[in-house]
């Protein structure tokens, strides 16, 4: 078998609390295959976005071992990118949309790729009317596929996003999900997508796994094999969509009704 | 009050000053006052239309402004520099915090004497009084400046792999650049107070000292075409301060439109 993108063996992560370390997580086995669409799903609290960032090399894990292309992960592993939530934090706002995307690459490469790059990422969020303008100018969705396109002028191998249109009303939503379905068929980049949200993870991934409890552990591991390309209507039509939205209902019954 | 945004105009920015003056001229002209000494608007006025006292106005403008500015930018570099220091370093905060915090609240005007003592009734009493005032503005913004960076910043600047170098001035200097610049703008009005007041304290000459000679010669039309000049020059600093940054960082959303 191949190897796998991310790795993780009995990894432990505990954060600093009120109350001494929390446990947070605790025995995560975990394989994500390469070009894998997987979502992870939790209420909230559970560890979800922790984990993103400990597989981002931006959190350490206190126990186990975590591994990106079979390197143990001690800081951004190369070739990884992170889409965080509040890309309003997340962006220059000092730079223009054109200048935020070119800031991973523009030191290590010549001018000419650097445009043609950049050019590329704007083209495949569509923002390249948008090219020369600050981003605080521009609407919520905007602004996330500039942070989108940023990660993805650095052509990264895997792509962790965490609930990155969690702040977005649900027609930029929807428009983003399809966005970065044709980015992911196009790149076949690794997706690791944090979210809250049952429909958005059954509608874009290859895998849910869902998380909870304290510490939490993985309590299911769902395989989606719903045919693509997907269309916000029909997929969501199709009797399998109805199923495996009704089974994660069902497993968070307990969260949904306190 | 109406929450739109739009444009300012001249007429309402002007009409308070306007009517202002307007209540003085009637005062000092038609109603009673002890004041032997206030003149009418219309004095100073006249006083400015004379060439000889404006040649006199614009050279001790000159002096003030250029003894302000010199003391201002050094006051910059140093400033900046050691709240950026202090903003990083832990250690270097420890260091230097508790001289700042002692020598701070000290009037910079108190060191007047000490200045003329070491450099005389010179220029050099003058911009160092205003570097020591400047400096403190600048410092205390600055090092708030870096400790107030979005975490998440330097998050993305070491997901995107910069280097050291790369991410300070791309982002570490970017980012506290709103902040430096209220203790720049902060401080560019010390500097103008500073001069004027050690100017007549200290180093005879400038606006503030020209405003000391009025006095003394008791002619309080020339004492307020002085006091104008120095007003109209304080307005003109920060006007031009704003535009200037604004102008070379279009993009400095928290400079304010």
């Amino acid at each position: 078998m191949a190897q796998p993108a991310f790795c993780c063996e009995r990894v432990r992560i505990e954060l600093p609390g009120a109350n001494g370390t929390l446990r947070l997580i605790d025995g995560l086995d975990l394989e994500i295959d390469r070009g894998d669409f997987v979502s992870v799903l939790g209420g909230s609290g559970t560890g979800k976005t922790t984990l993103l960032r400990v597989l981002g090399g931006l959190t350490a894990y206190s126990a186990g071992i975590v591994r990106y292309e079979g390197e143990v992960v001690s800081g951004p592993p190369p070739g990884t990118g992170i889409v965080f939530q509040d890309y309003g934090h997340a962006l220059l706002t000092w730079r223009t949309v054109r200048r935020n995307v070119s800031l991973g690459i523009e030191a290590r490469m010549p001018e000419a790729e650097v445009a043609r790059r950049v050019g590329k990422a704007l083209q495949m969020v569509d923002l390249e009317q948008s090219r020369d303008e600050y981003p605080w100018r521009l609407s919520g969705g905007m602004q996330q596929r500039v942070q989108i396109a940023r990660s993805l002028a650095m052509e990264p191998s895997a792509l962790l996003m965490d609930e990155p249109f969690g702040a977005l009303d649900a027609m930029s939503k929807a428009a983003l999900q399809d966005q970065l379905l044709t980015v992911q068929r196009e790149t076949a980049a690794t997706i690791l997508f944090v979210t809250h949200d049952i429909e958005e993870a059954i509608y874009l991934s290859d895998r849910i796994i869902v998380l909870n409890g304290r510490p939490a552990r993985i309590r299911l591991d769902l395989k989606i094999d719903l045919p693509r390309p997907r269309n916000q209507v029909l997929t969501k039509e199709l009797p399998e969509y109805l199923r495996l939205r009704h089974s994660l209902y069902e497993a968070f019954k307990d969260e949904l009704h306190g | 009050m109406s929450c739109m945004v739009s444009h300012r105009r001249l007429a309402e920015l002007v009409l308070v000053p306007l009517t202002l003056l307007f209540m003085w001229e009637l005062a000092v002209g038609f109603v009673w006052t002890d004041f032997r000494f206030l003149p009418q608007p219309s004095d100073v006025l006249r006083a400015f239309l004379d060439v000889q006292l404006l040649a006199d106005i614009a050279l001790d403008g000159l002096h003030t402004l250029a003894c302000a500015l010199v003391g201002w930018a050094i006051a910059l570099v140093f400033g900046g520099a050691i709240g950026v220091g202090q903003g990083l370093s832990r250690v270097f905060s420890l260091f230097v915090g508790t001289s700042i915090e002692i020598l701070r609240p000290l009037p910079a005007v108190a060191f007047v004497p000490v200045a003329v003592l070491l450099f005389g009734f010179t220029i050099y009493t003058e911009i160092v009084v205003i570097v020591y005032a400047c400096l403190w503005p600048v410092i205390v913004n600055t090092a708030a400046g870096v400790r107030g960076i979005e975490p998440r910043l330097l998050e993305v600047a070491c997901v995107m792999h910069l280097r050291p170098l790369e991410r300070t001035t791309k982002v570490i200097l970017p980012a506290i650049l709103p902040s430096a610049f209220v203790g720049a703008r902060i401080s560019l009005g010390l500097a103008l107070i500073v001069a004027v007041i050690v100017e007549m304290v200290g180093n005879p000459a400038g606006l503030g000292w020209g405003l000391i000679a009025a006095q003394e010669a008791l002619r309080p039309e020339i004492m307020f075409a002085y006091l104008m000049t120095i007003g109209i020059l304080g307005v003109l600093a920060n006007t031009v301060l704003t535009s200037l940054v604004r102008g070379f960082f279009p993009g400095m959303r928290e400079l304010g439109r």
